[in-house]
């Protein structure tokens, strides 16, 4: 059952906030979820694999209703077809690789001969340029951490799920086995056309291996669309963040944006936008450039603000900026990239008055999530 | 695409092993003489029975009619406590580990009764409950005529009961340690509770499993308090090593001294087997 369609409307209410969502994906669909912590992502795959039970919704995956809490239907997690693989690899330590990879296809009847076959194929397929039968004889302890979670993608998809959830897949990965993985994910995964639900923070694995995006905050859904669109023009302050943009909300006004507290923010609208409406302006942080004193000259949008951290970043340095006493606090977080050697020259740290300045040209003015 | 640039750590043994070259910090020099009392307090009455002990006699007391019986009686009695143990103590540590229900807490106290009560009281509690005119006992004994106290079968549950917590909180400590995540990830690929139970959930605790099984063998074998107020003292019935050990101080030293060294050799045998699986799990 390989690429089955999932339509899923759940509710779920929590101490912190209560999960109230619509997520459907096509078959071979991958749909990556962003959102900060705390805003129901793993709640939300919780009651997708079944190990959650909603107080109220309806999930079916293909033909069938796995959870259906008007009917009394909640099928349990093993009678799903939805894999899981999560931030950890979590092998079963005191199985080889074979065994581990084997044992979704033995619990599901599959005589040993034929799933230690398909764990070997497998174990190959998410090892390539490596002894297959040494890795599958070996056990967890003594592979290294991208292998173990390479075996753990084989074992996931050793059952053939319907549905697959990857829960942060990537997370607790070195950086040097990061890139790797995140191919072999792109192959296995959207190549395969497995269908998907990936939990991520990353930009990045979201563009390579999603074909849309839904952005959770607070249990509920503030944006979705397809990948590109969604992380270019960024409606809420957080997706800016993953997207490794800045973002000032506030409303529509003829040269731009007008913030909350009267802010008026220069910037051209890509998409037409009524007066008034809900709007937010984005920009990348390298079209910021840093002062320590109030620059005059050329029209742009000019800031006081706070440096709050220091973040080296390769060749260029990221300055964050925070509210100075009484400012707004949508300048909380802003980002500008400066070359290490402009850094050097400003000399400041943490604490030290800023003021950072933005061409109007390099502002887009979109419509925001209200 | 390179998947042999990450190398794999090091087993945790290998960098534990090597700890010469390191120096305490967190190790008062004044500890150590406290910590030496401490072990002399242990170790020197176990010296003093070596030294008491009569070797010449020492095959013909360990021989005796009364001391063979009471030996095999111990271990068949503590083997038959030990899997009961193991049969009933083993789903209640699950249930404590793992179930959702209120409650469970309360429960949970109720099963350390045993440890830190004294065993005499429990034998009493176990013959008011099982005894001639006990709540059970009685119904057992017009029901079906049978009659526990002073029987074999007394001297297995006086041994159960206080055994049990043994096995109980070691086996729940280690349920609590594996966590439930490798089990979450077994039902995501179709594993059945039971399935996942005997194949995922087994393997991962048989440390803790078997740590507390030794201890509760050990226990039964030492059972005196609650045995002989609940089994009383007959030989080859009830008269396990504990019992006859105490009835030979009376009138034999050398003989009592013979069977305590017996009890002291299985003790030891029983901390070789079970330490180095408490102290060192499967990761």
């Amino acid at each position: 059952m390989t690429g089955a369609a999932l339509a899923a409307t759940v509710r779920l209410d929590r101490a912190a906030f209560t999960l109230d969502v619509s997520l459907d994906a096509e078959p071979g669909e991958v749909v990556a979820v962003l959102g900060p912590n705390g805003s129901g992502k793993s709640t939300l795959l919780g009651v997708l694999s079944g190990l959650l039970v909603p107080d109220a919704g309806r999930v079916a995956v293909g033909d069938t209703v796995v959870t259906d809490v008007d009917a009394g239907v909640s099928v349990p997690p093993h009678r799903r077809g939805v894999g899981l693989l999560a931030q950890q690899a979590l092998l079963f330590p005191h199985m080889t690789a074979l065994a581990n990879v084997a044992f979704g296809p033995r619990a599901a009847g599959v005589p040993r001969r034929d799933a230690e076959a398909r764990a070997r194929t497998l174990i190959a397929d998410v090892l390539p340029g490596l002894d297959a039968d040494d890795m599958a004889g070996r056990r967890p302890s003594q592979m290294s951490g991208g292998q173990q979670q390479r075996v753990a993608l084989a074992r996931a998809l050793a059952p053939r799920p319907g549905l697959l959830l990857l829960d942060e897949p990537l997370a607790a990965l070195d950086v040097d086995a990061t890139p790797a993985m995140r191919s072999l994910l792109r192959r296995v995964i959207r190549d395969a056309k497995q269908t998907a639900i990936l939990v991520t923070h990353s930009a990045l694995d979201a563009l390579v291996l999603a074909d849309r995006v839904v952005v959770l905050e607070g249990g509920r859904i503030v944006e979705q669309g397809p990948t590109r669109e969604v992380l270019t023009k960024p409606r809420t302050p957080f997706t800016a963040r993953i997207a490794g943009l800045d973002l000032v909300p506030g409303t529509k006004c003829p040269d731009g944006l007008r913030t909350h507290d009267g802010t008026l923010f220069s910037g051209r609208a890509g998409d037409p936008i009524a007066e008034g409406d809900d709007a937010a302006a984005v920009f990348p942080p390298s079209a910021v450039s840093v002062f320590r004193d109030r620059p005059h000259g050329s029209p742009r949008n000019v800031l006081r603000v706070t440096l709050a951290a220091i973040e080296p970043q390769g060749d260029t340095v990221r300055l964050r900026a925070s509210p100075p006493d009484g400012g707004p606090s949508w300048l909380e977080g802003l980002a500008a990239d400066v070359t290490l050697a402009a850094a050097a020259d400003l000399a400041v740290e943490p604490g030290a008055e800023l003021w950072f300045a933005v061409k109007a040209t390099e502002v887009a003015i979109h419509p925001a999530a209200s | 695409m390179s998947v042999t640039d990450d190398v794999p750590q090091a087993p945790q043994a290998e960098r534990t092993r090597d700890r010469r070259h390191e120096r305490d910090v967190a190790l008062p020099r004044w500890m150590w003489v406290p910590a030496v009392v401490a072990f002399l307090v242990i170790a020197l009455p176990v010296l003093g029975l070596l030294l008491e002990a009569d070797w010449a006699r020492m095959p013909e007391l360990l021989t005796s009619e009364a001391a063979l019986a009471a030996l095999r009686l111990s271990l068949e009695t503590a083997a038959a406590s030990t899997v009961l143990c193991i049969l009933l103590g083993g789903p209640l540590a699950a249930v404590l580990a793992r179930g959702r229900m209120r409650g469970l807490r309360t429960l949970r106290s109720v099963v350390l009764l045993p440890l830190v009560l004294p065993p005499v009281v429990g034998g009493l509690a176990l013959l008011y409950l099982v005894g001639a005119r006990g709540l059970v006992g009685e119904a057992l004994n017009l029901g079906f005529g049978i009659t526990i106290p002073f029987t074999t079968a007394a001297v297995v549950i006086a041994q159960t009961f206080v055994a049990m917590p043994f096995l109980v909180v070691s086996l729940e400590g280690a349920l609590r340690t594996a966590g439930e995540r490798y089990e979450a990830v077994a039902a995501t690929l179709g594993a059945s509770p039971a399935l996942t139970f005997r194949r995922v959930t087994v393997p991962l605790v048989l440390p803790g499993l078997m740590s507390g099984t030794v201890l509760a063998f050990a226990r039964c074998l030492g059972e005196f308090g609650a045995t002989i107020t609940f089994a009383g003292n007959l030989q080859g019935t009830t008269q396990t090593l504990p019992l006859l050990v105490y009835i030979q101080r009376e009138t034999d030293d050398a003989g009592a001294i013979a069977l305590s060294l017996l009890l002291v050799v299985v003790a030891i045998l029983v901390i070789a087997f079970a330490r180095p699986r408490t102290t060192e799990g499967i990761r």
